[in-house]
């Protein structure tokens, strides 16, 4: 669709310029004209596009003009105008979509400009304030958290004990940051092994899974049980066949999956959901705090920019 | 030429500097100010090298005589202690730890000026004897290095258990690295002490008696607690939080012990070599 878009814009006529940003909660259309281009007319591209009424998407868009777009797109960049404040993956993205303008010949020496501008804007935003500190999803702040223990995920073994959601999402966070070992227990053994097999992992009975905890360096709950699937007994059995190694337990199960009364074990790390939404909370407040901050600065290089571009 | 008193002193400087450098980056967040902590430790320890270097020719005996001399090689010790981790694993002690305790030693050696005594000849005059203080002045650097990995687990420890990991926890090496490493640095800093004491012990006897001294038997007792952490945690009857604070303490008993060390060396003794300074 971007290749078609981007033929289509670019035939507009008094459209010089145009890149477009498409990810999984926002389409954005970056143009350059001449001025003989009638205001909007990309709307009608797109309507024909996505086949519905020009109105329809005039109706959901939203226009900006000169200085007002560069800045929109420096916040882009830098995450600030992302559902999750401060997110990098949305540079990766501006990144790949500007990259692709380039390769089909749709930019020009304004676009070229402004988005090089963007992406060093990003990067000041990151270096200069605490925009990006710290994580702010559970899956995040959990693997955060492993780091911290064991250092190189690669090397840590990963028990995930039920197939809800919240564990779900928390594993797929552990196996893009590297945890290849991956063992999935389940009452049933069909979801575990459905689970397992959805990024290599390998599947056990929950049985199995609860006599041999001590092997694994991280243990995640997600299980709907009505009892503690980890007790005090197991839990200190599994800790001596450690030899001092400590166990990381991530209690995302409600009820809870592990007995509260695990953290008091030496060795044993133990967090539950509500520990890992109030360190997310915190991280996003205090990238919260740095949103002013970090607009400004990027306001004054958007201006530095639109004026060196010379147009009125 | 700068004298070897004036080389140390501007290593205490540049460790001092480092300090201010590392925990001002570490603030900012800033990686050229990190870099620069980094860059001034390095070039502390050079001047530091030259300094002792310089002092072991000025007095024509090994710079490990007196009080002064040994703050100077302990805290020399402890960055090469540092430089040899980083080269051989990935372990990264926190510079500022390393910088602040390299600065603190360097800098409170100079704090009297009878700790930097004329120079005696005592060590010169046996190779053995040179051989054992050196050797005790290194393994002291191992448990020095040792020291402030206990000091890194125990932060990361209680920033992790108390579940408001914040930024200190961040710069700090994951816990399985820290206890790693200190097993690591406990057998190094043992086995150095206790090739430094057999030396001692043979040295003493070898020269005619004289019965142990209060400089065997505080570096006897040093060597014991450590031995008795290392059986322990061997055995797993202590765990790595246990271990780290052990060694903790252990260092800074260690660290206090060098006085007696050095004091014994003061008192006109029988020529008996090894552990008597003969002052003119």
């Amino acid at each position: 669709m971007a290749a078609r878009l981007h033929d289509e814009i670019r035939r507009l006529p008094g459209i010089e310029e145009c890149a477009l940003l498409s990810t999984c909660n926002r389409i954005e259309l970056y143009t350059v004209g001449t001025g003989d281009a009638p205001v909007g007319c990309e709307v009608g591209v797109l309507a024909a596009l996505h086949q519905v009424e020009p109105e329809f998407v005039a109706r959901h868009a939203e226009v900006s003009h000169g200085l007002a777009a560069i800045e929109h797109l420096f916040e882009v960049a830098t995450g600030l105008d992302s559902q999750m404040v401060g997110e990098a993956e949305i540079l990766g993205q501006v990144k790949a979509s500007y990259a692709e303008a380039l390769e089909r010949r749709a930019t020009g020496p304004v676009l070229n400009r402004v988005f090089q501008k963007a992406f060093q804007a990003a990067a000041w935003a990151r270096t200069h304030t605490s925009i990006g500190r710290g994580e702010v999803s559970i899956g995040n702040v959990a693997v955060e958290l492993a780091r911290r223990i064991f250092g190189e995920l690669s090397e840590s073994r990963v028990l995930v004990l039920g197939t809800g959601e919240v564990g779900e999402k928390t594993v797929r966070a552990f196996v893009s940051r590297g945890a290849t070992d991956i063992t999935v227990a389940s009452r049933t053994f069909a979801n575990a092994h459905r689970l397992a097999a959805s990024f290599g992992g390998a599947a056990i009975e929950l049985a199995d899974a609860l006599r041999f905890a001590g092997k694994y360096d991280i243990v995640v709950g997600s299980a709907s049980a009505p009892e503690p699937l980890l007790t005090l007994p197991g839990v200190r059995a599994a800790l001596a066949a450690r030899r001092g190694d400590p166990l990381f337990l991530i209690d995302l199960g409600l009820p809870r999956n592990f007995e509260p009364a695990l953290s008091e074990l030496e060795g044993a790390f133990l967090y539950n959901l509500d520990d890992l939404s109030a360190i997310a909370n915190e991280n996003l407040r205090a990238r919260m705090a740095e949103v002013d901050k970090a607009r400004d600065g990027l306001a004054e290089r958007a201006r530095r920019v639109w004026s060196a571009t010379g147009v009125s | 030429m700068m004298d070897a008193r004036t080389l140390l002193a501007v290593c205490g400087a540049l460790y001092g500097a480092g300090l201010g450098a590392c925990l001002f980056g570490a603030r900012r967040e800033s990686p050229v100010w990190r870099r620069t902590g980094s860059v001034l430790l390095r070039a502390g320890f050079v001047v530091q090298s030259a300094g002792i270097y310089l002092r072991g020719l000025e007095r024509a005996e090994l710079p490990v005589a007196n009080t002064f001399e040994i703050l100077q090689v302990l805290a020399w010790g402890v960055v090469a202690v540092d430089i040899l981790l980083r080269l051989s694993s990935r372990v990264r002690l926190p510079e500022a730890l390393v910088c602040g305790l390299a600065a603190v030693l360097s800098c409170a050696a100079f704090l009297r000026t009878g700790w930097d005594g004329a120079p005696s000849g005592a060590i010169s005059g046996d190779p053995w004897v040179g051989f054992h203080v050196t050797s005790v002045v290194l393994a002291f650097s191992f448990f020095a290095a040792l020291a402030l990995n206990s000091l890194a687990y125990i932060v990361q420890h209680a920033a992790l258990t108390g579940r408001r990991p914040g930024f200190m926890s961040a710069v700090l090496p994951p816990l399985r690295q820290l206890d790693q490493v200190g097993g690591q640095l406990l057998g190094a800093g043992l086995g150095l002490l206790s090739l430094s004491l057999a030396v001692g012990f043979a040295g003493l006897s070898n020269k005619g008696g004289e019965p142990f001294t209060l400089k065997l038997v505080v570096a006897a007792a040093v060597w014991a607690g450590y031995a008795a952490v290392f059986a322990l945690r061997r055995r797993e009857k202590l765990g790595a939080r246990g271990m780290a604070r052990a060694c903790l303490a252990l260092f800074l008993l260690a660290l206090f012990s060098l006085w007696p060390a050095t004091e014994v060396r003061r008192t006109p003794a029988p020529a008996n070599g090894a552990a008597a300074e003969v002052r003119p």
